[in-house]
C-alpha cells in the first residue's frame, strides 16, 4: 500500500524534473521560441506538484505494483531493444521472427510449436505485402 | 444542391467502386473482431492499419479505417453483453442490462437490439456529420490567426473540462503533448529544440509511429503486465462463453424504443462533437437519460432499454467526433487523430479548407461512415451467429504476438526508416506507464497535434493584433470562442458544487 503511494509520488517527481529540464533548456532559446517550452516547463512543475498533493490526499494509490508483472514487463522491453539492435544487423525477417517467438513465449503460451509457426506465418505475410505489393524497402540480409 | 452533389459523389465512391466496398466491409468486420476482444480495441488496430493504406488511394483507405471504427464500437457489445467484460471502453454500459440479459437467456436479443440501435445512432450520426461539418468549415474559412489560437484555446479547454478523472492528469496529459510537438526545429527561428544532436529529432516527433507505440505496444506491455492475475483472459472466456444466434427486436420494441433512439443520438451528436468529451460521457449521459424517461422500469436488472440508449449513443459518437476533425482540423479523440495520420500519409490536411480542395475525399469519409453503419447489421449478424464464440476463445498470447508484429513493420512503413521503430517503441514504453498512472491519451494526442498549430496562430496572432491582446475582444468570434472556453473550464467546478450538494 505505501509502496504504491511511494511511486506515485515518484511519478510526480519525475515529471516535476522534467518539467524543471524543459523549463531550463528553454531559457537558452532566442526570442519567441523560448515562449512555448517555458509555459510547459513551468505548467508540468505546478501540474506536478499539484497531482501530487491529490495523491497525498486520496486514501487509495491510482497504481497497484503488486498487479504489475515486472519481470514480464522488463522482458518485453529488453526484447524490443535487441529487436531494436538486431533489426539492421540480421535483417528485417529472422528479427522479427525472433521478436514474436519471445513475446508469445514470454506470454506463457507453452505450445511451443504453435509459438514458432503462427510468428513466421504472420513475418512472412506481412513481408510479402509490405516489401513486395507495397514495395517498402524492409532491409533483408541475403537479398 | 451542391451538397447533395457531393453527397452523391461520396457514396458513389464507396457503393459503385467495389475495392472500396469490400475495403469498408473488411474494416468493419475486422473492428467488430477487435472491438468484441476485450484489451483490444478501435486505435489499436486503426493504428497497425495505417501504414498498410500507404499504397491505397485516400477513398480506399478512409473506407477502411471508418470500417474499423464503426465495428469495433459496436463489436464492444458482443464481450459486454456475453461476458460481462466490455470490449471496449464505449461498452461499459451496455454490460449492466445486456449480460442480465444474457443469463435470462436473452442473449441473442440483447445482441440484435445493440446491433439495431448501432446502426440507427450511426446513420443519424453520418448524416448530422455530413450537414454539420460543410457548414463549420465555411464557417471557419472566415478564421483568421487569433481565431484559429482561440479555437485551439477552446479545444484544450474543453478537453480539460470534459474530461473524466483527475483534472490535473488531463492537463499534465496535454502539457505532454505540447512538450511533444516542440520537439524538432521550430516553426519561427528555425532553431533546433529539445533534439540532444539526435538527426531523427530534427522533424520532430512522427505522428504515426507514436501513436503506434502508444495504442498498439503500449497496451500490448499493458497486457504483458497483467499477468500475473492466475487465469489468462482466454481461460476465463472458455469457460464462460456460449453459442448464441442473434435475434432481432418486433415491431412493437422498436416503436418503444424510437424516443430512447433520438434522445440517445441527440446526446451521442452533441457529446461527439466536443473535442475530448468521448464516447464514455455519451454512454453514461444517454443510459443516465433513459432511466429519467423510463421510470417505470428497473435498470441493471436485464432491460432491453438499457441496451438500446448506451448502443445508440456510442455509435452516435462515432460520426460526429470527426465534425471537429474534418472542419476545424481539430481531432477531437485518439480515433480521429489516427484519422488525420492516415491523411497526412497522403499529403492531405484536414481543416476548413479540406471540403474545398479534397472535397470528394471528405464526402467519401462522410459516405463510409454512413455505409459502415448500414453494414453494421449483416455483418453483426454474420460475427455473432458463425464468429463470435470462436473469436472470444482466441489466445491472447498468440495474438499479443502477432500485433507486436504489425506494429513494428507498419511504424517502419511509414517513413522507410528503422528510428520509426525506434520512435513506436520508445512511446510503446511511454505509453505503458502513464496508462498505469491514469494518465489519459486523448489530451495528450490533441495537444501534440494542435501544438504546433498554437505556436503558429499565437506568432502570427501577435503580428495581426500587433502585440496587443485585447485586440481579441474586438473579434466576434474570438470572443464567442473564448466565452465557449470559459465555459468548458466551468464544468469542473459545476461537477464539484453539483457532488457536494448531493453529499451534503
Amino acid at each position: 500500500m505505501k509502496k504504491n503511494k511511494y511511486a506515485e509520488y515518484i511519478f510526480s517527481l519525475v515529471l516535476m524534473i522534467i518539467g524543471a529540464a524543459v523549463l531550463i533548456i528553454g531559457k537558452d532559446f532566442r526570442g519567441n521560441d523560448k515562449y512555448f517550452p517555458s509555459i510547459i516547463g513551468a505548467g508540468m512543475v505546478i501540474t506536478a506538484i499539484w497531482m501530487a498533493w491529490e495523491d497525498r490526499k486520496q486514501d487509495k494509490a491510482c497504481i497497484d505494483l503488486t498487479k504489475i508483472n515486472f519481470a514480464a514487463v522488463g522482458i518485453t522491453i529488453v526484447a524490443l531493444a535487441a529487436y531494436m539492435a538486431l533489426f539492421r544487423l540480421i535483417g528485417y525477417v529472422l528479427s522479427t521472427i525472433l521478436l514474436g517467438i519471445s513475446i508469445i513465449l514470454g506470454l506463457r503460451y507453452n505450445n511451443v510449436k504453435g509459438a514458432i509457426l503462427w510468428p513466421t506465418l504472420m513475418v512472412l505475410v506481412v513481408f510479402v505485402i509490405f516489401r513486395i505489393l507495397l514495395k517498402v524497402p524492409l532491409p533483408v540480409l541475403f537479398l | 444542391m451542391q451538397m447533395l452533389l457531393n453527397w452523391g459523389i461520396g457514396l458513389s465512391n464507396v457503393f459503385l467502386t467495389p475495392t472500396n466496398l469490400l475495403l469498408l466491409l473488411v474494416g468493419t468486420l475486422l473492428g467488430m473482431i477487435v472491438g468484441a476482444l476485450p484489451g483490444l480495441n478501435s486505435p489499436i488496430a486503426m493504428s497497425i492499419m495505417i501504414p498498410l493504406t500507404y499504397g491505397m488511394d485516400p477513398g480506399a483507405a478512409l473506407c477502411i479505417l471508418a470500417g474499423i471504427y464503426t465495428g469495433s464500437t459496436c463489436g464492444g457489445s458482443v464481450s459486454s453483453i456475453l461476458l460481462e467484460v466490455p470490449g471496449t471502453g464505449a461498452a461499459v454500459v451496455t454490460a449492466f442490462d445486456g449480460h442480465q440479459m444474457y443469463k435470462e437467456g436473452k442473449g441473442g436479443l440483447a445482441l440484435g437490439i445493440s446491433a439495431v440501435s448501432s446502426v440507427v445512432g450511426g446513420i443519424i450520426a453520418a448524416i448530422v456529420l455530413g450537414a454539420c461539418a460543410p457548414f463549420v468549415a465555411a464557417q471557419a474559412l472566415k478564421f483568421g490567426a487569433p481565431e484559429y489560437l482561440m479555437l485551439s484555446v477552446m479545444g484544450f479547454a474543453s478537453v480539460i473540462g470534459m474530461s473524466n478523472g483527475r483534472m490535473s492528469k488531463n492537463i499534465m496529459a496535454m502539457l505532454i503533448g505540447l512538450l511533444i510537438s516542440v520537439i524538432g526545429i521550430s516553426p519561427q527561428g528555425g532553431i533546433k529544440r529539445f533534439t540532444f544532436g539526435t538527426h531523427a529529432l530534427l522533424e520532430g516527433i512522427p505522428l504515426v509511429p507514436m501513436l503506434i507505440g502508444m495504442f498498439g505496444i503500449g497496451a500490448i506491455i499493458s497486457t504483458i503486465s497483467d499477468m500475473k492475475l492466475g487465469k489468462t483472459a482466454s481461460e476465463v472466456v472458455k469457460q464462460t462463453v456460449q453459442r448464441v444466434k442473434m435475434q432481432y427486436p418486433d415491431k412493437e420494441m422498436i416503436k418503444s424504443f424510437l424516443p430512447i433512439w433520438a434522445q440517445s443520438s441527440v446526446i451521442g451528436n452533441v457529446v461527439g462533437a466536443i473535442p475530448g468529451a468521448g464516447m464514455t460521457v455519451a454512454i453514461f449521459m444517454a443510459y443516465d437519460q433513459v432511466k429519467r424517461y423510463r421510470t417505470d422500469l428497473e435498470f441493471g436488472t436485464g432491460v432491453p432499454e438499457g441496451v438500446a440508449a448506451p448502443e445508440c449513443a456510442n455509435n452516435a459518437v462515432v460520426g460526429s467526433s470527426m465534425i471537429p476533425l474534418l472542419a476545424l482540423g481539430v481531432p477531437g479523440n485518439p480515433a480521429s487523430s489516427l484519422f488525420l495520420g492516415a491523411l497526412l500519409i497522403h499529403g492531405l490536411r484536414t481543416g476548413p479548407k479540406f471540403f474545398v480542395e479534397s472535397a470528394d475525399v471528405a464526402y467519401t469519409l462522410i459516405a463510409a461512415f454512413f455505409t459502415a453503419s448500414i453494414a453494421l447489421l449483416p455483418v453483426m449478424h454474420i460475427f455473432v451467429n458463425y464468429m463470435a464464440t470462436y473469436v472470444l476463445r482466441l489466445r491472447y498470447e498468440v495474438l499479443n504476438g502477432l500485433i507486436l508484429i504489425l506494429c513494428v513493420t507498419g511504424a517502419f512503413a511509414t517513413g522507410n526508416n528503422d528510428s520509426y521503430i525506434v520512435f513506436a517503441i520508445v512511446f510503446g514504453v511511454i505509453g505503458f506507464v502513464l496508462k498505469k498512472f491514469h494518465i489519459p491519451f486523448g489530451p495528450l494526442v490533441l495537444a501534440t497535434v494542435l501544438g504546433s498549430m498554437l505556436e503558429s496562430y499565437y506568432i502570427q496572432s501577435m503580428v495581426t493584433l500587433r502585440g496587443n491582446f485585447s485586440g481579441m475582444l474586438q473579434r466576434p468570434i474570438c470572443v464567442g470562442l473564448l466565452l465557449l472556453s470559459v465555459f468548458f473550464l466551468l464544468m469542473p467546478l459545476k461537477r464539484f458544487l453539483k457532488k457536494k450538494k448531493g453529499g451534503v
